[in-house]
């Protein structure tokens, strides 16, 4: 959803903004470029006769590995059984003749069966595709969870996370709903932003060797080549018309060591959240409502306004431009790095409302919950609190 | 082999914060008739009440009529004839006889024929004895038979405490499917239908003796037809949901909640006995944890099981929406039967009350039982009605009692009170 044309704002981290007075309401400027990311349409009835249907006007080209179905182009999962396509020109050996049914996924709310009628055995849940929840575990102490949460029929957060020799990477993208392909958009700018950012890892093509500021600066244009390869993945996304093209908000985080390197565009978050201390909250959004409150105009007048969830950044082929936000921390006691849609940080944006979830989340779960079980506990209670929208949660230990 | 089917009516969509959903549920059974029927095994017992009570006209009616129904029950089937009175007696087979039941053919048909003509009527009621017995002569024909009792009354169930009889059903049920029969005006309707409703079976009023023939004719004739020995409705709801009521509401209303057995923590179990050609509906009732808006929860399956099975299965489900124009909506099926129950609940009670000397009472639910009736578009409620009340206004139930009514018409009306109607398309 495109604003109408209107003059450019200044891009607040070149220059100053100047203060403007909060005594009147002040007249809302309209930035050139708004995205509603939420625009809160219910979720529609899932109907399990639609997931099947395809265009006759589209060739379909990619079987299915696991069931066979044929995927239409550029689709990253199996609309028919939710295996990811990953390798989009894999096919299924001509050879497996009886192939095993596809393993049913337990349920994603209580871990039951779920029963051939779709709905859990335990809790009565619908069940959910692979790519309506996932979950990625690189380690004990990294990982995060994905979840299309209550209100929206799809699942157009993404995420990706790989640790590459000792470097902690994570990237959290959310597509925007108004665009039909947005889901694999943001599955494709995590995976391109993901490889990009390791070919700064030791042995990698552009391996970061430099010391001192001078690494943080060479993460940093790795950061902005893997927007810019990010952007390019979300560009390559077929669509059927030009106005139907699908784009996502970024963000991404290196740990190198103390070093922690955060890149992003539009309004998905990075929070710093040490054990002890006060959370801080690493990125800038770049979203109306951020210019707004700079601009000084009262946070309930910015909130209670329909444009409250546009963002002014974002990845796809309007974007205004690919350049990540650069924010960097040095770690110096253990926390949680987080990264997160606003499908988490709207119902917690504080950074110590936040802290005290992750510490409450963990608490609950015992002694040596893994990252992504905590993650799982963040997925769970934005749920409990409405689940709105797409909810990702993505957490890396770091200072131990 | 039979063909089940389930469909399931209901609006799944609740207001923001509501936790009850309603549905109805429809089993049909196809191909489970007379030519299925034909090579199931299959056992019946008749079950005539011998109380001195019936003694004259009635006595003789049911014997002659017992006799009738020999003739309806297929060759090969097992048989055995019941005397109750105070005590309960096998007539046939003879009570020397090594077994208890027998198959019927020809030369059996002859001899139990003779048995009944020598019974003899005298003695009290006691009605838990006969249908004891019965149950001990079922448990010696083969597993899987389908189970059949016929019981004949004209009397209260005097010699015994009312809890007797109400425990021996507890124990029987599931066993076998009794239809029960009351002659007459003496005899008691509640106790007719708590047998029928705790066995699965139906309950009727015989106005006059000479009616007795046709209607074993016609009990005998539909047993003969259900090819479904036995089935079971299962309803599964979700870990942390509340069961509120299962009740049967079509062809009679039946509430089955009290006859729930645990099949596991999850699924409630209910015996519905044989099935013909037929359509039965029920009303589920869920209370399940308010989900937000958005949310889509399974609320119940309602399940039709035959040798443990799963035949049919009907999804009930629940999505929470703040569109008040969705969730506003009551399902019109569901709307029909709760209707169709309070109706049933009027007559009962106004009919109660009316015994009872509460005239004031007795009108104003009479009164809107006619109201029910014309809302509801029970027609059959409607005339069964005017018999017993003058009916000054249809739409707003205002009516006046009868001075003289017959007793045989308040019984009828109170008898047919559970029977619903299908809803109008
Ligand atoms: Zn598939
Ligand atoms: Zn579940």
């Amino acid at each position: 959803m495109v604003s109408d044309p209107a003059p450019a704002q200044p891009a607040r981290d070149e220059e100053p903004v100047d203060q403007v007075s909060s005594e009147t309401p002040v007249a809302v400027p309209q930035p050139e470029h708004l995205k509603v990311t939420d625009p809160g349409q219910p979720a529609q009835a899932p109907d399990a006769t639609a997931a099947a249907e395809t265009d006759p006007e589209v060739q379909p080209d990619v079987p299915c590995p696991s069931c066979g179905a044929l995927a239409q182009p550029g689709s990253m999962f199996c609309e028919a059984c939710g295996t990811p396509l990953t390798a989009p020109t894999q096919a299924a050996p001509p050879q497996q003749e009886q192939r095993p049914a596809p393993p049913v996924r337990p349920c994603v709310r209580c871990g039951g069966r779920v029963a051939p009628d779709g709905y859990c055995e335990e809790c009565g849940s619908p069940a959910m595709s692979e790519r309506d929840h996932f979950e990625s575990s690189p380690s004990a102490t990294v990982g995060g969870v994905c979840d299309r949460g209550v209100l929206h029929a799809r699942n157009e957060d993404a995420m990706a996370i790989g640790i590459e020799r000792g470097v902690t990477l994570l990237v959290v993208c959310d597509g925007v709903s108004t665009a039909p392909m947005s889901d694999a958009a943001s599955l494709a700018a995590c995976t391109a932003a993901l490889q990009a950012l390791a070919e700064g890892a030791p042995g990698g093509a552009q391996e970061v060797t430099s010391e001192g500021s001078a690494r943080r600066s060479d993460w940093g244009i790795l950061h902005q080549d893997a927007a810019r390869r990010a952007n390019e993945a979300v560009l390559s996304v077929p669509v059927e018309q030009e106005s139907d093209a699908p784009s996502c908000t970024y963000v991404a985080a290196v740990a190198d060591g103390q070093r922690v390197v955060v890149g992003s565009v539009g309004d998905s978050r990075a929070y710093w959240l040490p054990d002890g201390g006060t959370g801080i909250r690493l990125t800038i959004d770049d979203s109306w409502a951020q210019e707004m409150i700079e601009l000084g105009v009262p946070a309930s007048q910015v909130e209670s306004s329909p444009n409250a969830h546009a963002i002014t950044r974002w990845l796809g082929p309007d974007a205004p431009e690919v350049k990540p936000r650069l924010d960097t921390l040095t770690v110096t006691s253990p926390g949680w790095l987080l990264l997160c849609s606003d499908g988490l940080w709207n119902y917690c944006p504080g950074p110590d409302e936040l802290s005290e979830l992750v510490r409450s989340s963990a608490a609950s779960l015992g002694e040596g919950a893994t990252a992504t079980a905590i993650a799982g506990a963040l997925v769970d209670w934005a749920n409990a609190q409405g689940g709105r929208d797409n909810i990702t949660a993505v957490l890396a230990r770091l200072g131990e | 082999m039979a063909d089940f089917t389930a469909e399931v009516f209901q609006n799944q969509f609740l207001a923001e914060g509501a936790t009850d959903v309603h549905a109805i549920a429809r089993i049909t059974a196809t191909n489970a008739g007379a030519a299925t029927a034909g090579s199931l095994e299959a056992a019946e017992v008749i079950m005539i009440d011998t109380s001195g009570s019936m003694a004259g006209a009635s006595f003789a009616a049911a014997q002659e009529a017992a006799k009738v129904a020999l003739d309806v029950i297929n060759d090969g089937t097992w048989f055995a004839i019941v005397g109750g009175s105070h005590v309960a007696n096998r007539v046939f087979p003879y009570p020397n006889a090594p077994s208890a039941m027998v198959r019927m053919e020809p030369a059996a048909r002859a001899e139990a024929k003779r048995a009944i003509s020598m019974m003899r009527a005298g003695g009290g009621t006691a009605m838990s004895t006969w249908l004891q017995l019965a149950g001990q002569l079922f448990t010696t024909v083969p597993r899987g038979a389908r189970r059949h009792a016929i019981l004949l009354t004209d009397g209260k169930n005097e010699s015994e405490p009312k809890s007797q009889l109400t425990s021996t059903l507890t124990h029987l049920q599931g066993q076998f499917r009794c239809d029960a029969r009351g002659v007459g005006s003496r005899y008691v309707v509640a106790e007719v239908r708590e047998i029928a409703s705790a066995l699965m079976g139906s309950d009727e009023l015989i106005r006059d003796p000479s009616q007795i023939a046709a209607s074993f004719q016609a009990m005998l004739g539909e047993s003969m037809a259900r090819g479904v020995a036995d089935a079971e409705l299962r309803v599964w709801t979700p870990q942390g949901s509340e069961l509120l009521y299962v009740k049967q509401v079509s062809p009679k209303l039946d509430d089955l909640t009290p006859r729930k057995h645990v099949v596991n923590p999850l699924t409630a179990g209910f015996p519905t006995g044989a099935w013909g050609d037929e359509s039965r509906e029920y009303h589920v009732a869920v209370r399940v944890g308010s989900k937000p808006v958005g949310a889509e929860q399974l609320a119940a399956r309602v399940q039709i099981v035959t040798n443990g099975e799963v035949q049919a299965s009907g999804l009930v489900k629940a999505m929470w929406s703040s569109d008040s124009s969705l969730t506003a909506r009551i399902n019109p099926e569901v709307a029909h039967y709760t209707g169709q129950a309070e109706l049933a609940d009027a007559i009962q009670q106004g009919l109660a009350a009316k015994a009872a000397g509460d005239e004031a009472t007795a009108t104003v639910k009479l009164g809107r039982a006619v109201q029910l009736a014309k809302e509801t578009g029970n027609d059959e409620a409607t005339s069964r009605l005017r018999r017993v009340v003058e009916i000054e206004n249809e739409e707003r139930g205002t009516v006046r009692l009868k001075r003289h009514t017959d007793k045989l018409d308040e019984m009828a009306l109170d008898t047919a009170s559970t029977k619903t109607t299908r809803i109008r398309k």
